[in-house]
C-alpha cells in the first residue's frame, strides 16, 4: 500500500514539476512591440499638435 | 542661433531616437530571465525620466510665480512643464503596465508605485482641466501653481515609494549592476527623449505665451461708425 501511494506521488510531482518552467520568461514580443508602438505614436501625434497649434497661431495672428 | 538651435532639438531627438529603437530591439542582448519584454524598459524608464524633469521644471515655476515675481513667462513655463510631463507620464505608465502583465502576470496592480504616479498623473489632469474654465488670468496661475505644487509631493512619494513601501515594482538600478550593452543602450534612448522633451516644452511654452499674451492685449477699439452720406 505505502509504495503504492509513494509511487502515486512521485509520479504527481514529476508530473507537477514538468509544468514549471525555468522562471525565465519565453517570447514576449507583441507586447515589446505594442509598447514601442504606443510611445512613438504617442510622441509623433503630440508633436504634430504642437506643429498644427503654432500654425494656427501665426494663423490667427495675421 | 534661436532659429538653428529649434530646428536641431528635433532633427537630433528624432534620429537618435530612430537609432536608439534599433539598438533597444535588435543590438542590445534580452535581459537573461525577463526575456524579451525587458527591451520595453528602454522607452519605459526615459518616459519616466521626463516626466519626472518635467515636473521639476513644473514646481520650480510654481514656486516662483507664488513666492517669487509672478509673471506670464512663469507661468507660461509651468503650463508647458505639466502638459509635457502628462504626455511623458502616461506613456511611462501605458509602457510598465504592458511590460507588467508578461513578468507580474496582470495589467495592473494597486501598488504603492502605481496608485502613487496615477494621484500624480491625475493631479495634473486637473490642473491642466482647471487652467481651460478659469477665466482670469491671475487666479488661474494661482490655482495652478497650487496644484503644481501638490503634483511635485506626490512625485516625491512616486520616487521613494520602492523604498518606503512593501512594492511589486523593481526599486532604481545601478549602472554598476547591469551589463554595459544595456546602460549604453539606456543612456542614448534617455538623451533622445530628453531633446525631444526639451523640444516639446519650449514650442508649449511658445504657445502658452502667446495665448497669455492674447489674453492681455488692450481689446481692438469698435470701426468707426459710417458716414452718413445725403442730406437729411
Amino acid at each position: 500500500m505505502i509504495p503504492l501511494l509513494l509511487a502515486q506521488a512521485t509520479a504527481e510531482h514529476v508530473e507537477e514539476m514538468s509544468k514549471v518552467g525555468a522562471g525565465r520568461i519565453v517570447g514576449g514580443w507583441e507586447y515589446v512591440w505594442a509598447s514601442y508602438l504606443i510611445a512613438w505614436i504617442g510622441i509623433g501625434l503630440y508633436a504634430v499638435s504642437l506643429l498644427v497649434r503654432r500654425r494656427g497661431r501665426k494663423g490667427s495672428a495675421v | 542661433m534661436v532659429k538653428a538651435l529649434r530646428i536641431a532639438l528635433p532633427t537630433i531627438g528624432f534620429g537618435m531616437l530612430a537609432f536608439g529603437g534599433w539598438l533597444a530591439l535588435v543590438w542590445v542582448p534580452a535581459e537573461r530571465d525577463m526575456g524579451a519584454p525587458s527591451r520595453i524598459m528602454f522607452a519605459h524608464v526615459p518616459s519616466v525620466w521626463m516626466m519626472f524633469l518635467c515636473c521639476v521644471l513644473n514646481f520650480g515655476a510654481s514656486i516662483w510665480y507664488l513666492a517669487g515675481k509672478p509673471s506670464i513667462k512663469v507661468d507660461a513655463m509651468a503650463e508647458a512643464g505639466a502638459e509635457v510631463c502628462l504626455l511623458f507620464g502616461t506613456i511611462g505608465v501605458l509602457l510598465g503596465s504592458i511590460w507588467a502583465r508578461p513578468t507580474w502576470g496582470v495589467y495592473w496592480n494597486w501598488d504603492p508605485r502605481l496608485t502613487s504616479v496615477t494621484v500624480m498623473l491625475v493631479t495634473y489632469a486637473a490642473m491642466l482641466a482647471a487652467r481651460r474654465f478659469e477665466e482670469d488670468p491671475e487666479r488661474r496661475a494661482r490655482v495652478s501653481s497650487v496644484l503644481g505644487i501638490l503634483a511635485a509631493a506626490s512625485a516625491v512619494l512616486v520616487w521613494f515609494s520602492v523604498k518606503w513601501f512593501n512594492s511589486l515594482h523593481q526599486p532604481q538600478s545601478s549602472p554598476s549592476t547591469t551589463y554595459p550593452e544595456l546602460v549604453l543602450t539606456l543612456r542614448w534612448n534617455s538623451f533622445a527623449f530628453l531633446f525631444i522633451a526639451a523640444w516639446f516644452v519650449w514650442e508649449r511654452y511658445d504657445l502658452a505665451l502667446a495665448a497669455r499674451a492674447g489674453e492681455l492685449a488692450p481689446p481692438e477699439p469698435p470701426p468707426a461708425p459710417a458716414q452718413q452720406g445725403g442730406a437729411a
